[in-house]
C-alpha cells in the first residue's frame, strides 16, 4: 500500500491496516508526537481503530523539548 | 477592524497558559499588550538568573515564583488585567480544572512528555476549546522554519525538530518568535 508519510512516499505491507500498526511499523514507540491522517488530528485512544488506506496522507509531528 | 473594536472584544476573553518559561511568559506579555482581559497562568518554578536570557523577568525578581513575577509584570503593562496565577505543577486533573472556562489554551511547557500529556488531556477532556501548542524552537536563525500547522481546534507552532539541549540552547529571539506566534494564533481565534 502506498501512503504519504510526512510528505514522503512510503510503501507498507498489506498487513498494516490501522494507524497503530503503521506507527509500530515506523518505530514510533514512545508517544511523544501528534498524528494527522488526511489533515485530521487523531486522538491517541483512536489509533488502533483508525483504518488507513491507499493514498492516505499521514503527518507525524514530533513533540521536542523546549519552552 | 479598528483598534477600539478589537480591544473591546479581547477585553472580554480569557486565555489559559500552561507554563511560564520562555514560551509562556513572552506569550502572556504579547496577549496582555494586545488587550486580552483575563489570563490563567500556571507554573511551579521560580525565576532564576539563567532564565533572564529569554524569559519575561527581571534581575530583581530572581527567586520569586514565576507566576507571581509574571502577574506583577503584566499588571505593569495593564493594571486592569485579570490574572489567575497558579503556583503548581500541572497534571491531568488540575489542567482540566484550572483552564475550564478559557476561550483558548496555550501549551507552553518545557518537556516533550508534558506537551504530549497536555495535548491528549485537553483534546479529549475539553472538547470545543482551541489549543495552541509548540514544538521545536531552540537555537537561532532559520526563522522561516518556525511555522504553524492547524487541524480543527488544534494548532502546533515550531520547526518540530530543534530540541533544546546543551548544543542547542533556547535563545530569546527564536523562543520569542514561537511565543509570539502562539499569541498571534490565540488572538486570531479570539477575534474570529
Amino acid at each position: 500500500m502506498r501512503l504519504s508519510v510526512n510528505d514522503r512516499e512510503k510503501m507498507v505491507g498489506e498487513g498494516v491496516e490501522t494507524l497503530q500498526a503503521l506507527l509500530d511499523e515506523l518505530h514510533y514507540s514512545v508517544p511523544l508526537f501528534v498524528v494527522r491522517v488526511n489533515e485530521r488530528l487523531v486522538e491517541r485512544a483512536d489509533y488502533a481503530a483508525t483504518r488507513i488506506a491507499e493514498g492516505d496522507r499521514i503527518d507525524v509531528y514530533n513533540l521536542v523539548a523546549g519552552g | 477592524m479598528t483598534r477600539e473594536r478589537y480591544r473591546s472584544i479581547l477585553s472580554g476573553k480569557k486565555v489559559g497558559i500552561a507554563g511560564a518559561g520562555g514560551l509562556g511568559s513572552n506569550c502572556a506579555a504579547a496577549l496582555a499588550r494586545a488587550g486580552v482581559g483575563s489570563l490563567v497562568i500556571a507554573d511551579f518554578d521560580r525565576v532564576s538568573e539563567a532564565n533572564l536570557d529569554r524569559q519575561f523577568y527581571f534581575l530583581d525578581q530572581v527567586g520569586m515564583l514565576k507566576v507571581e513575577a509574571l502577574a506583577e509584570n503584566l499588571r505593569r503593562i495593564d493594571a486592569s488585567i485579570s490574572i489567575a496565577a497558579h503556583a503548581l505543577r500541572l497534571g491531568p486533573e488540575s489542567l482540566l480544572e484550572i483552564f475550564s472556562g478559557c476561550d483558548v489554551i496555550v501549551e507552553a511547557f518545557d518537556t516533550s512528555e508534558a506537551k504530549a500529556m497536555m495535548i491528549e488531556i485537553i483534546l479529549s477532556g475539553m472538547p470545543g476549546t482551541p489549543l495552541v501548542a509548540a514544538s521545536g524552537l531552540a537555537g537561532y536563525g532559520r526563522s522561516e522554519g518556525i511555522r504553524a500547522r492547524n487541524s480543527g481546534r488544534f494548532w502546533l507552532v515550531g520547526d518540530l525538530e530543534t530540541e533544546v539541549g546543551s548544543e542547542s540552547p533556547p535563545m530569546a529571539p527564536r523562543v520569542g518568535i514561537a511565543a509570539c506566534m502562539e499569541a498571534n494564533i490565540a488572538v486570531e481565534i479570539l477575534l474570529s
